[in-house]
Parts: structure tokens; C-alpha cells; sequence
């Protein structure tokens, strides 16, 4: 019996976070051989105050899953990540940024485990948000 | 179908001349050229007053428009107006803006839908820059606006309004293979 060499398996998490204001939040310590394929954002408890946008991104590009331009402080059960308008250059195929993900802007790659998932608000509400942030993608053991 | 409009009439013209369109030219003039506050200030009332004066005109309707392209525009205000909730969750002062907003936004769709009607000029500057909106590669995401919009039975049955209803669903349950069949 031979040890799978480099098997890849698909992978599906989910988190729930409060935003922090303007400090960036960590969500996930990106394991090595991650290949992370769609991020979507969901409002859980909405924030209250003056609103913001918020964006996902890792320690190289902050808004490289989810763009800008969303209010952080939107109703419940708000989904940001499932249009193409709303991603990224990491997913983001159709985007002339789209060289820095890893192909093309259809999933990024992390070969080590030196990155992790952030979000982050450009306000500081009254009272914070909670979000759940869903991360797909598969795991490869090489 | 007549062949010239209300708006065509002297009285109209002349108010839309001189009452409006010179006046926005020279207010967005005055605020371009960094001027002092109080010209600034001034520039900012002469537009309100601008929105005010547009909002006089007789709203432009089916019965008194003639043009295709402004029965067109007739329909995507009216349509607007049909979904726009002002009766929202929001504070007062949300209230306040978002209903400044429409007002703007209502002002800016019965001057052009005018416009468009005699000025040439105008008119077919925005023909070609629709032509040219239609033609880019423009995405539009069918989402429709989370806050503050109604729904009609029609909106209910479109693709995108059920497709993010399932998604909703699914991530609820954490049906995850259901989630990526149902995102783009």
C-alpha cells in the first residue's frame, strides 16, 4: 500500500466574527497547501452607526476576496461575495487586477502557512457588527 | 401623437434656459474654481434652488411626452419610484437624505427626460454615451437593493431574487455543495 501523494480534498469553513472599527480582524491562520476558490460574507447581528464598508482580504492585499463599497452596518442575512462585481482580484476573473491571484482570478494558492484571512471596517460604529465569513476551497497534503 | 410638447413652449424654455441650465453650469463653475465659502455657499443654494425650480415643471408623463426614448425614460422613473420604500428602519435623518435623494434623482430623470426631448445637443450626447454603457461590458448583478426597496410579486419570480433567497438558505443550513451551486 502506497501513502496518496499531493491528494487534494475539497474544504468548506465557516467563521463568525465581530468587526473591530478600523482595526483589521483575523479570521483564519491560512493553513500550508490551501487553495482558496470562493469567500463570501454574511451579516449576522448588524452594526449600528455610521455604516462603513468592509472589506476580506490576507496580509498582501486586504480587499483581495471581497471589494470595498459594502455597508458593514446592512440588514441581517446580507450576503456580500456571490456577484462577481462584489469580488476581489483574488476571484475576480474578469478584472484587469486580476493577475494577483494565483490564476487568473479563479483561486488563490497558499503553498505555507505565513498568511490568514482579515476583514476589516473603514469606520468605527457604535456598536460593532458580527459577520460570518465562509471560506471553500481544497486542502493538498504534498 | 403631437409633434411639439409642453416643454416646447416658450415659457418652459425659458425657464429651463435661464432658470436652470445656466444656473447649474455656472454654480458647478463656481465650485470647480475653488472659490471662497460664500461663493461656494452660494453655488450650493443656487442648486438646491435649481432642484426646487425643476420639480415645477410639469412632470413629464406618457400623455405628455412624445418621444420613444422619452416614454422609455417615463417608465424607468416611474418603476423606480414603484419600488423606492422612503418608510424604512432608518432614523430620521436617513429618512431626510435618502428622500433628498429621490427628489434629486427624480429632478435629474424629469430634466433629461425634457431635455432629451428638444435639445439635440443633449439628446444625442446621451445617446451615444448609452450606446456606448449598453455596449462595454458593463455586469449587471440582478441583486436588487437590500434596504429600503419593495418587491413586487414580478420581482419575487426573477432568477437572481430566488437564486439569492436559496443561497441565504443554504448557507443557513450549511448546505455547502448547494452554496456553490448557487453562487456565479
Amino acid at each position: 500500500m502506497t501513502t496518496p501523494n499531493k491528494t487534494i480534498y475539497p474544504f468548506a469553513e465557516m467563521f463568525e466574527v465581530d468587526t473591530d472599527g478600523t482595526t483589521a480582524v483575523e479570521v483564519w491562520k491560512i493553513p500550508a497547501g490551501t487553495a482558496i476558490t470562493m469567500v463570501l460574507m454574511r451579516i449576522g447581528v448588524a452594526g449600528a452607526g455610521a455604516g462603513g464598508s468592509v472589506i476580506v482580504g490576507d496580509n498582501d492585499d486586504d480587499n483581495g476576496f471581497i471589494l470595498a463599497g459594502l455597508f458593514c452596518g446592512g440588514t441581517v442575512g446580507t450576503i456580500f461575495g456571490d456577484a462577481i462585481t462584489e469580488r476581489g482580484d483574488y476571484l475576480n476573473a474578469t478584472g484587469g487586477a486580476a493577475a494577483t491571484s494565483t490564476h487568473a482570478g479563479k483561486w488563490k494558492v497558499y503553498t505555507d502557512a505565513t498568511k490568514s484571512i482579515y476583514i476589516d471596517c473603514d469606520t468605527d460604529m457604535t456598536t460593532e457588527a458580527t459577520v460570518q465569513v465562509f471560506i471553500f476551497g481544497y486542502r493538498y497534503y504534498s | 401623437m403631437p409633434i411639439a410638447s409642453l416643454y416646447t413652449t416658450k415659457e418652459v424654455q425659458d425657464k429651463l434656459m435661464y432658470g436652470i441650465q445656466d444656473v447649474i453650469v455656472k454654480s458647478f463653475t463656481t465650485l470647480y474654481e475653488n472659490n471662497s465659502l460664500v461663493k461656494n455657499v452660494w453655488a450650493i443654494i443656487n442648486l438646491v434652488r435649481v432642484v426646487r425650480r425643476i420639480h415645477k415643471l410639469p412632470t413629464p408623463t406618457h400623455a405628455n411626452v412624445n418621444m420613444h426614448n422619452q416614454h422609455v425614460m417615463v417608465d424607468i422613473r416611474d418603476d423606480f419610484l414603484a419600488h423606492d420604500d422612503p418608510k424604512g428602519s432608518r432614523p430620521l435623518v436617513y429618512h431626510a437624505m435618502f428622500n433628498l435623494m429621490i427628489w434629486i434623482y427624480d429632478a435629474f430623470l424629469i430634466l433629461i427626460t425634457i431635455k432629451y426631448g428638444f435639445d439635440g445637443h443633449m439628446g444625442r450626447r446621451f445617446d451615444y454615451a448609452f450606446k456606448q454603457w449598453k455596449e462595454s461590458d458593463w455586469i449587471f448583478t440582478g441583486k436588487p437593493p437590500e434596504t429600503q426597496w419593495i418587491l413586487s410579486e414580478k420581482d419575487e419570480q426573477e432568477p437572481e431574487v430566488i437564486r439569492y433567497r436559496a443561497l441565504q438558505e443554504a448557507l443557513s443550513n450549511k448546505d455547502w455543495p448547494r452554496v456553490l451551486n448557487l453562487v456565479e
